[in-house]
């Protein structure tokens, strides 16, 4: 049976005074409650009884007592719980923003791992070295690209790119010259759609192929990319500095007087 | 001026009795403290017994909380009544030694637990469903039911004892007392 609160509150009372008038007159008024208030009262007294005693002894005092320890502040849990969650936000928040500058990396169009020497530095290398100096709490920052001063040259070329080789024309196909070249070394020319072809003179003796390309490049509008052992792409843009790099041991181009033609691709 | 304002109000001497024993003691009368461990050795026994429920347990740790109070009696600093200091220490050190007891009842070997058995007790009531209800509440439960129902302290010295407000400490006695009349009937029937 379920008892109002405001009656269990007084049934807690008479059986804790254990008064017999006042649980008489409980029983007369709530005759319904009589079996609980027994029991209730039953109980509290079985309670009470059971309180322990023991004979008292002379004092005297342990050799060893653990240290007593002090109750922990109540402001010590909510404060040590902040902590953990504000600890593992930031560390959620660090590894995201740095997963996140991980994916955001793009390797230099140049660059092909696979079919690099092992002393070339990789894309892993470079993004590495970039690594190391970022700031893991900087959402805003984005590592630096790895920049590669002359992107057509490689720090190591492949042997049939330094196959030297001999063209010379005047007022001749710029494309004729360069599968000229290719044809001499030995390897395969890639050319994207929209390359311009144009009249040129030139004069090349004994010059390392990649390097009589990229001297072409440099005058006539293209960059050439290293794309294996035996490939190059040609891409009508030109090196970022010139200047830098390695220029043909011996020979000359020039335009020529004529009209471009739109070459197709050259497989 | 301020320092003395401050000094009167800190050292307000209390008209609790059990502060002349415990001058007599630091003016280093040991009988006063045997005084003070015969006047309160049931009531501390009684905290010790409902929180730890092993008899054996709670005679060590009344004999720890004694000595406790004997090496660290100086650090009363009367702001209280002795005994509400003394329960405190009771309470906190049977809760700090039921939450360690299972560890400690590995350690100590079987034949050593017999060589010292617990003190005789006479217990007035056999019942034996009030050891097992107790046994199912938290010993902080346990700790509130000992305090009002063995040493029938008021809802202040309760509160007093364990560091919180009358109004705390009566929200919790209810809630520890209708647990326990749970448990006593979930065990009786």
């Amino acid at each position: 049976m379920k008892v109002p609160p405001e009656l269990d509150d007084l049934m807690w009372k008479l059986a804790e005074t254990d008064d017999p008038q006042a649980l008489e007159e409980f029983g007369d008024r709530y005759p319904d409650f009589r079996q609980e208030m027994a029991q209730r009262l039953r109980m509290v007294r079985n309670l009470k009884g059971a309180k322990p005693s023991a004979k008292v002894d002379r004092f005297v005092p342990k050799a060893e007592v653990v240290p007593y320890a002090e109750p922990t502040p109540k402001w010590m849990v909510p404060a040590a719980i902040f902590m953990g969650v504000v600890s593992i936000a930031f560390a959620t928040y660090a590894v995201t923003t740095f997963a996140q500058s991980q994916a955001r990396q793009e390797p230099p169009v140049a660059q092909n791992s696979q079919q690099q020497p092992p002393t070339t530095p990789s894309d892993d290398d470079y993004l590495k070295k970039d690594r190391s100096t970022l700031d893991p709490n900087d959402p805003g920052q984005v590592p630096a690209q790895p920049t590669n001063p002359n992107p057509g040259v490689a720090s190591q070329v492949p042997p049939a790119f330094k196959i030297r080789v001999t063209v010379r024309g005047t007022d001749v196909s710029l494309m004729q010259m360069l599968q000229s070249v290719a044809a001499q070394a030995g390897i395969q020319l890639e050319i994207p759609p929209g390359f311009v072809d144009q009249r040129i003179n030139c004069d090349y003796q004994n010059s390392e192929a990649l390097a009589v390309m990229q001297d072409m490049g440099r005058n006539f509008g293209f960059s050439a990319f290293v794309q294996g052992d035996r490939t190059v792409l040609l891409i009508p843009a030109r090196s970022p500095d010139p200047d830098t790099s390695e220029r043909p041991s011996s020979g000359s181009s020039s335009p020529a007087s004529g009209g471009d033609n739109v070459l197709p691709p050259v497989n | 001026m301020l320092s003395a304002t401050y000094d009167s109000q800190r050292f307000t001497p209390s008209f609790d009795e059990d502060i002349i024993l415990v001058e007599r003691f630091l003016g280093n009368d040991q009988e006063a403290f045997q005084t003070l461990y015969e006047r309160y050795h049931d009531k501390v026994l009684a905290i010790a017994r409902g929180i730890l429920l092993d008899a054996e347990e709670a005679h060590d740790a009344v004999q720890e909380i004694f000595t406790l109070v004997f090496r660290n009696l100086h650090r009363f600093d009367r702001r209280s009544k002795f005994s509400t200091w003394l329960f405190r220490i009771a309470v906190n050190r049977s809760i700090q030694q039921a939450r360690t007891g299972k560890i400690r009842k590995l350690q100590v070997p079987l034949a050593e637990a017999f060589e010292h058995p617990a003190p005789e007790e006479s217990e007035s009531s056999a019942d034996p469903f009030i050891a097992e209800a107790m046994a199912k509440l938290h010993p902080a439960d346990r700790a509130l039911l000992t305090l009002f129902y063995w040493d029938e302290l008021s809802l202040q010295e309760i509160a007093d004892s364990l560091d919180c407000s009358a109004n705390a400490a009566k929200t919790r006695l209810f809630r520890a007392r209708e647990r326990f009349r749970q448990q006593y009937e979930e065990v009786s029937e």
